[in-house]
């Protein structure tokens, strides 16, 4: 005889948040008239530490076999209660969770209607909350090989920590050489350079055996579960093998000439080329979009480095955990935004970067049409914040700091250049406050404007008029050079990398955190964790204190060697399954095949591998496919009750 | 063999590098000088920009440290002495006397209901009052029960009753009414000595003191409030269960102001940014407009820093769903009205350069943030504004100049949680690698394996 259904239901008022809605009292009330309730209460926070001893309590005094608890969405709280259960002895899949904050409270404003609703929800999970079964966790050991994608600070930080605590890493970068836009920085303080910071972390990496670096590689596939993933990874030719010395032989050779992204397109380079000094590895490499393979360079090479007959290999990797440290973009102004791209004294703050940089196009000369600008006027928020119609709606947050310091920077290798700062707000956060204040004493100007000011071009040079705030005037300052505080956003690339992986992004086009609050490095998919600046703005500091916490998540998952598999998924009831198959070809996650089993066909879900979407047991048309926690007389059994007929 | 790393501070911080060390099966000790953990953040109602209640998505973390097994909690605690280096460190805990055998007591909370004396709710910064004995607030992790010696008639008898009570020993009402026969009038402090491979920082901080800031009245005016006692006067769990009143009168202001940057960015007090407090007022401000929406909402700032996800559309939201109204002016004084107690503000409005006069039922002061007192007894380098000073920032943002000390949290600057919560799993994750004996490789990477660039 099946045991007595025994059912505890507690009503949580969450403080305010559903007890200011919702009669949580005629709530329990209600919930005792129910069959097989056997007991009924409400309490201030369900989750906290003394509303789970309440739980833990009534099951042992009541010799209670299923809980429902109605608060807030399972995807907060349903693993406080479930572990409740377990601590209680009671196999924890016999929990069911009642939403009536998001799905109630929240969402409603008239009591009384609210606290039948709620009555209505609370009916449903305890007709579901009847039928549980007890289900059993599987464990599955996990691969100790790690995937990180992007090698720029982020990157090659998760790497570093990774490789240190014993995985094996593949650090894999799109473009041909590691380091990212950090490389490209000129300053990030008084006497630290942005090439520096990449060089020493590259100079790890590049001795540390247990880190595997893949450059010009991107991942085109990603399946699997966490701790068991299969990765593919395409590594599209270079056309120079290691045999190059960097002796640039081949570079008068080369006849196509393109501009130079490693310089924002402040100079020009060759379809052969070597990215910047310090990229790795070091050898040369063919832009196969603009190279017309015409063979010049191979005459030209005396060390038989090139080969342009290299196809791309693809590498099929199992790995535990996926870290993506894709990075950004940076903003590109449309041509003639604040007269970009039609005054050569227009730039961007990336290209200023480079003009300062003593490995830079000048040498870290501020050299502009042959003489030291007399007057540098930066525009702040250009690209952010709503600025212009082409803005993306958020802060960019490092350019306010960047211009500043810049700024600093400019005053002191040129003091009788004067420096002006147009800004909305200062973005100076922190003890970063610090240089602002010094930018000041060294007498930079700072101007406030609401609307963006009007950069015009006359015969005589440049000009900006700008409606200033804090005396509520137009001003019209002519000027050397406009430098356009350009901010972040998002990698051009970006959504085939979310095609791929299917992690998410929000309405910014930057990745999605599992919870913006606390699970700022985890993506909603388990096993798949985010650094850097792909989920927004970052600076270094950041995106590099990122790319280790990111790391900490992955040796949290793979430490022990194994995980344990939720047995929330399909599974086929092999009497009434006639294998035709339509699951398979529903199924997103390649879980289920159809296998001969003494003659008969029948459908085979691959456990691990399934995320107990429910797609295969709405199409099948027999039945014969439920899922474990979703069966359809469970699903039933709550429609039922909504109706009043539980 | 792993080691036990040391964790100080049980805000969110230290609370995330604990549960991040302690899911490697790495032991954790947890130090905490309040009987509970949950910092600051416990305290708040709503977090921005996602209006996520505070108390949510906190409790759940709180719970879970309790729950694992690798994580002890020293409560009610204070590091006295640390020596030592990594990999070994020997360090000193005083743990204060609670009075109460936390072994035995269940948190049923008769001892609260029963004591007779009063003394000001720290946890509600004072607004409103507990008991001598007390639990710190209705989540509290672990849930224990704690005897203010100070305010203990028992404990610490005023002259007069002692002298009445020849000798006798005074009340006793808690030991009374104890189920679990708890209570312990005699215990002693007691110092706990540890060996640690690592220590995290997470100290976290306190708020400047604004009766420093003259001009604004606080503590002299009633209606003047710091941003985190009004936290509390809008939380479901506070003073007044959620209810917006004034302290003067207990009736609900018409008209709030908001003052940004109060003892922050004024190199009178601090030069630093707090970096939280524009989005806060802001946050509060919808808050109150959700609880009275007939409020009307006014943010004095400087330059509004809304720089994370989500933070300039959340301006942007409240400007034109909520209709806050935001002024870009420093005050340049409060003064009190004596017969309503409304509150003047006379401050440059910088959109028209001229001094105007402004009149509120309400004031909110943005303080600044300080960073609780670690030196000593910690060994370590503070930076010209008080917070640790990290080695390298870029190359290794989550060191202090100490090998095998780690920071995380406004322990190392002003923060928000979701950059406090990634510097504490950066911070574990060097932790980690120590605490399991890769203490070579923590050092190469933090000063870029000792070679030059």
């Amino acid at each position: 005889m099946a045991e007595e259904v025994r059912i505890g239901v507690y009503i949580c008022h969450c403080g305010f948040n559903i007890a200011g809605t919702v009669d949580v009292k005629a709530v329990a009330e209600y919930a005792k008239t129910l069959p097989n309730v056997v007991v009924s209460r409400d309490y201030l926070f369900m989750c906290s530490e003394p509303g789970q001893d309440l739980i833990r309590e009534d099951i042992k005094k009541y010799k209670l076999n299923r809980i429902v608890v109605a608060a807030c969405s399972p995807s907060m709280h349903e693993p406080t209660f479930r572990s409740v259960l377990e601590s209680a002895g009671l196999n924890k899949y016999l929990f069911e969770m009642a939403n009536i904050r998001e799905h109630c409270s929240w969402v409603h404003s008239d009591k009384e209607l609210a606290t039948e609703k709620a009555k209505d929800l609370v009916r449903m999970a305890v007709a579901k909350a009847r039928l549980l079964e007890p289900l059993e966790e599987k464990e599955i050991e996990t691969s100790r090989n790690i995937l990180v994608v992007g090698g720029g600070v982020a990157g090659m930080r998760a790497a570093l920590e990774l490789a240190h605590y014993g995985f094996e890493v593949y650090l894999i970068e799109k473009s041909p050489t590691l380091g990212g836009k950090a490389a490209l920085v000129g300053y990030v303080e008084d006497d630290v350079k942005g090439s520096e910071i990449v060089g020493k972390m590259i100079k790890l990496i590049s001795k540390n055996p247990r880190i595997h670096v893949f450059t010009n590689s991107e991942l085109v596939e990603f399946k699997g579960f966490p701790g068991n993933f299969i990765a593919k990874i395409r590594v599209n030719p270079r056309y120079v093998n290691e045999k190059c010395t960097l002796c640039g032989d081949c570079i008068p050779a080369c006849p196509v000439e393109v501009s130079n992204e490693y310089e924002f397109g402040l100079d020009k380079r060759k379809a052969i080329f070597y990215p910047y000094k310090g990229a790795y590895p070091p050898y040369y490499v063919i832009d196969s979009k603009v190279c017309t393979f015409c063979g010049e360079c191979v005459k030209t090479c005396k060390h038989n480095a090139i080969d342009l007959e290299m196809k791309p290999q693809y590498l099929d990797l199992r790995i535990g955990a996926l870290i993506i440290a894709a990075g950004y973009d940076p903003y590109e102004p449309p041509k003639g935004e604040y007269n970009y791209g039609i005054h050569n004294n227009v730039i961007t703050l990336f290209q200023l970067e480079r003009l300062l940089d003593p490995n830079g196009p000048t040498k870290g000369n501020l050299i502009i049409g042959g003489k030291v600008p007399r007057r540098i006027v930066f525009i702040q928020c250009v690209g952010s914040r709503n600025t212009t119609p082409n803005s993306k709606p958020y802060c960019s947050r490092m350019c306010c700091l960047t211009a500043i310091r810049n700024a600093i920077r400019i005053k002191e290798m040129y003091p009788d250049t004067d420096v002006i700062i147009l800004y909305k707000d200062i973005m100076t956060y922190a003890s970063d406050e610090r240089l602002y204040e010094e930018a000041g004493k060294r007498l930079v100007k700072f101007l406030k404007f609401e609307e963006p000011p009007k950069v015009t071009i006359t015969e005589e040079g440049l000009y900006i008029d700008v409606y200033e705030y804090t005396i509520q005037d137009e001003v019209r300052i002519p000027t050397d050079l406009v430098v356009l505080s350009t901010g972040m956003v998002p990698r051009h690339d970006l959504n085939e990398l979310i095609a791929v992986t299917r992690v998410s992004c929000g309405g910014d086009g930057f990745l999605r955190e599992l919870h913006l609050k606390l699970a700022p490095v985890e993506s909603p998919t388990k096993g798949v964790y985010l650094a850097g600046a792909v989920t927004g703005p970052k600076n270094i500091m950041e995106s590099i204190r990122m790319g280790s916490a990111a790391a900490v998540k992955a040796m949290t998952l793979l430490s022990a060697g194994k995980v344990s598999i939720e047995p929330l998924t399909a599974v086929v009831n092999e009497e009434i399954c006639s294998g035709c198959g339509v699951c398979v070809s529903v199924c997103p996650y390649e879980a289920i095949s159809i296998k001969e089993m003494d003659g008969d066909r029948l459908a085979h879900v691959e456990e691990a591998l399934c995320m107990g979407c429910g797609t295969c047991t709405a199409a099948c048309p027999s039945g014969a496919m439920q899922q474990r926690g979703f069966k359809d007389t469970q699903i039933k059994a709550q429609v039922l009750a909504v109706f009043g007929g539980g | 063999m792993v080691k036990p790393v040391l964790v100080i501070g049980g805000g969110i911080a230290g609370i995330q590098a604990s549960l991040d060390l302690a899911e490697q099966n790495i032991p954790v000790y947890l130090v905490d000088k309040s009987p509970s953990i949950g910092g600051k953040m416990a305290q708040l109602d709503k977090t921005f920009p996602t209006l996520d209640c505070a108390s949510c998505i906190l409790t759940p973390k709180m719970s879970a440290v309790l729950r694992n097994k690798n994580i002890k909690l020293i409560m009610y605690s204070e590091v006295q002495e640390v020596k030592g280096r990594a990999g070994e460190f020997k360090v000193k805990i005083l743990k204060k006397p609670t009075y109460v055998d936390w072994d035995k007591c269940t948190g049923c909370g008769s001892c609260v209901e029963k004591c007779p004396y009063k003394a000001p709710d720290e946890f509600n910064l004072g607004l409103t009052t507990r008991k001598a004995i007390y639990i710190l607030f209705p989540q509290a992790v672990p849930r224990k029960a704690v005897i203010d010696a100070e305010h203990c008639v028992r404990l610490n008898p005023p002259p007069n009753l002692r002298e009445r009570a020849k000798g006798r020993p005074l009340c006793g009402v808690c030991s009374m009414v104890c189920p679990a026969k708890a209570i312990d009038y005699d215990m002693k402090p007691e110092v706990i000595e540890l060996e640690v491979a690592a220590i995290i920082v997470a100290t976290g901080m306190e708020l400047y003191d604004a009766r420093n800031i003259p001009e604004y009245g606080y503590g002299k005016y009633d209606n003047v409030y710091t941003h985190l006692e009004f936290e509390r006067l809008v939380s479901a769990t506070g003073p007044t269960r959620g209810e917006i009143i004034r302290r003067s009168d207990k009736k609900h202001p018409k008209r709030i102001a908001w003052i940004q940057c109060v003892g922050s960015r004024d190199v009178r007090f601090n030069h630093y940014c707090s970096a939280f407090c524009c989005m806060a007022a802001t946050k509060q401000a919808i808050l109150a407009k959700e609880h009275m929406p007939e409020v009307d909402c006014t943010i004095y700032y400087m330059d509004i820093r809304a720089f994370g996800k989500g933070f300039n559309e959340f301006v942007e939201r409240a400007k034109e769903e909520f209709g806050i109204k935001y002024i870009r002016g420093r005050v340049v004084r409060i003064d009190e009205d004596p017969d309503t107690k409304n509150l003047i503000l006379t401050y440059e409005d910088t959109s028209t350069s001229y001094l105007k006069k402004d009149e509120y039922d309400m004031v909110v002061l943005a303080v600044a943030i300080r960073p609780n007192r670690v030196v000593p007894p910690l060994p370590l380098d503070l930076n010209e504004d008080g917070f640790i000073k990290l080695k390298d920032p870029y190359l290794d943002p989550v060191s202090t100049t100490v090998e095998g000390i780690f920071v995380a949290g406004v322990a190392a600057g002003a923060k928000d949680i979701p950059d406090s919560v990634t510097e504490a799993s950066a911070a574990a994750a060097r932790a980690a690698l120590i605490a399991k004996g890769h203490l070579e490789e923590v050092v190469s990477l933090a000063d870029g394996g000792g070679l030059d660039g």
